[in-house]
């Protein structure tokens, strides 16, 4: 290994705002196109192929349309400093507990990881991809720097994240299974409406390590999901439109959207467990890891 | 690594005595009918050293052979962690079919087969009708599951795969491949209910001649594949033949 130059310094500096300057303008293309037309009628939207996929605008969840009641968002006493937002320190996600829609339980786990952080006794905050756990329902949808791919058939769609190989599979049923066992991404029915859009209902996502959001929102056995995903009229994009309902958690249903865009990128494999270590002595939570061999 | 066809260094002759004797085996069943290979699969037997057709001990070179010692005093006494029972990273090449999870085919999206594991969560995409790529075109990025091409020859799912890592082992004993590892695998419906995957392996760095293994799965449309974490609690899978648990 080689020491960093200064040249290597300025070609870094140079690349980052390169990627910065055009992870802009993708967002900001993304941005702009608030408007999403239905394509014609009898069709299904096509979400599935072998050579193109579907990239994440970012892991924070935007606001719904006006009226409805939003996610949950930063602490306003720590306002965050982000990638993007010129030169300081970079902070990390700490999410309003204060938020009058969050039961006192949840408020108090929110405020516990906030500190947690404040604190120094975690220097990164917990979240599930980066940490190789699923990101359940609907927190997967967050993640952002790897596509996302879909498998349609007639009975079920498959989403499959490139990012450690996750899968989430949809059943094109009209009701749920009599007796769910709470599991990482609990059970999806989903159905197609107007031609452009995938609705999924879930029901049964367990909460151990799973949040609504990467501020650690978390949630209960009772937590139930729609998702709208509906792609738009020239196909470049999908936008969901996600309903979290969560009696034992939230005061009133909560509205968050989401966006990807289309990309040209076949799936390759990516190992989220390979040398996935604490290098920097972060606290990080560990990784999924067995005890012994499970057979 | 360079990319070899079958026999291009050992010999058209044992190749060809391989694949007889494992198109003999796979013959002696009762063709099914015409009907695709997606569904959901679950196996009849796990065996943690994998079963070659024609019987017998792996054809080992003798670095091949070293390499099997190394891996299983590594094994055994700690110095070598088996990541795809501890950290669940994917099985890779012949061991992931020895799976005692189910796993499924699905026939999409349009252009690929795509296999998908319960067990690791693991997932492989076969492109359909595509060529192999060039040495160049894969050297830089090999992987677990490596680059996997496939076709159809009459009701026969064939898929030849290239650019894998060395960091897998072939069966749970530590049974070696290095990335020169080639395979040929044949899966086909050998009755309504059954599927059966024939796994042929040139590796001549590793082996003296290329040699075959055989799986046969009940499929299971019923089932529903689960999430998968390592370390949490799974499906059971005690009643499979051959599975013990530690």
């Amino acid at each position: 290994m080689r020491a960093c130059t200064a040249d290597d310094n300025r070609v870094a500096f140079r690349s980052l705002v390169l990627s910065a300057l055009a992870g802009a303008m993708g967002v900001g293309a993304m941005l702009a196109s608030t408007t999403i037309d239905a394509p014609a009628q009898g069709k299904i939207p096509e979400l599935g192929s072998s050579t193109f996929a579907w990239l994440a605008a970012g892991a924070e969840w935007r606001a719904p349309p006006a009226g409805m009641r939003g996610p949950i968002l930063d602490d306003p006493d720590h306002p965050r400093h982000f990638n993007l937002d010129g030169p300081g320190q970079v902070t990390q996600r700490l999410g309003n507990y204060k938020d009058p829609v969050l039961k006192p339980w949840a408020a108090a786990k929110m405020r516990e990881s906030n500190e947690e952080l404040l604190t120094g006794k975690r220097d990164l905050p917990f979240t599930a991809q980066s940490r190789c756990y699923p990101g359940g329902v609907p927190g997967q949808l967050l993640y952002p720097a790897e596509p996302m791919y879909f498998i349609q058939k007639a009975q079920q769609v498959w989403m499959i994240w490139q990012r450690d190989q996750m899968v989430r599979r949809i059943y094109l049923t009209d009701k749920h299974s009599a007796k769910v066992t709470p599991s990482r991404f609990g059970e999806s029915i989903g159905r197609y409406e107007n031609g452009d859009t995938l609705v999924i209902d879930t029901i049964g996502v367990s909460p151990h390590l799973n949040y609504i959001d990467n501020f650690r929102t978390p949630h209960t056995e009772k937590l139930k999901v729609e998702e709208r995903l509906k792609v738009a009229a020239d196909g470049k994009m999908i936008e969901a439109l996600v309903k979290v309902e969560d009696p034992d958690t939230f005061n009133e249903p909560l509205y968050m959207v989401q966006r990807w865009r289309k990309v040209p990128n076949p799936l390759y494999e990516t190992v989220c467990a390979e040398n996935n270590v604490d290098y920097f002595y972060n606290n990080l939570v560990p990784i999924p890891t067995a005890a012994k061999p499970d057979f | 690594m360079k990319v070899f066809g079958l026999g291009d260094r050992r010999g058209a002759v044992r190749n060809c005595v391989v694949l007889c004797a494992a198109a003999l085996l796979a013959g002696s069943v009762v063709a099914a009918d015409a009907q695709d290979v997606t569904g959901i699969y679950w196996t009849t037997q796990y065996n943690a050293k994998v079963q070659i057709v024609v019987g017998g001990d792996l054809p080992l070179t003798p670095a091949g052979k070293a390499a099997y010692e190394k891996n299983m005093a590594g094994l055994k006494d700690g110095s070598i962690v088996d990541q795809a029972r501890i950290t669940c990273v994917p099985d890779g090449p012949v061991r992931a079919w020895a799976t005692p999870y189910p796993f499924e085919i699905v026939d999409g999206p349009t252009g690929n087969m795509t296999i998908l594991h319960e067990l690791n969560h693991q997932n492989r995409v076969v492109r359909m009708g595509k060529p192999l790529p060039k040495y160049e075109e894969i050297v830089a990025h090999p992987s677990y599951n490596g680059h996997s091409v496939g076709r159809l020859e009459g009701d026969t799912l064939v898929i030849e795969t290239i650019g894998f890592n060395e960091k897998s082992f072939l069966d749970a004993t530590g049974a070696p491949h290095s990335d020169e590892l080639r395979t040929v695998e044949r899966i086909r419906r050998i009755s309504p209910t059954q599927l059966e995957i024939v796994v042929t392996v040139h590796d001549p760095d590793i082996y003296t001649r290329d040699w075959s293994a055989r799986f046969v799965y009940n499929l299971r449309n019923e089932l529903r594949i689960e999430p998968y974490v390592c370390g949490e609690p799974h499906r059971d899978i005690s009643q499979i033949p051959g599975v013990r648990r530690p």
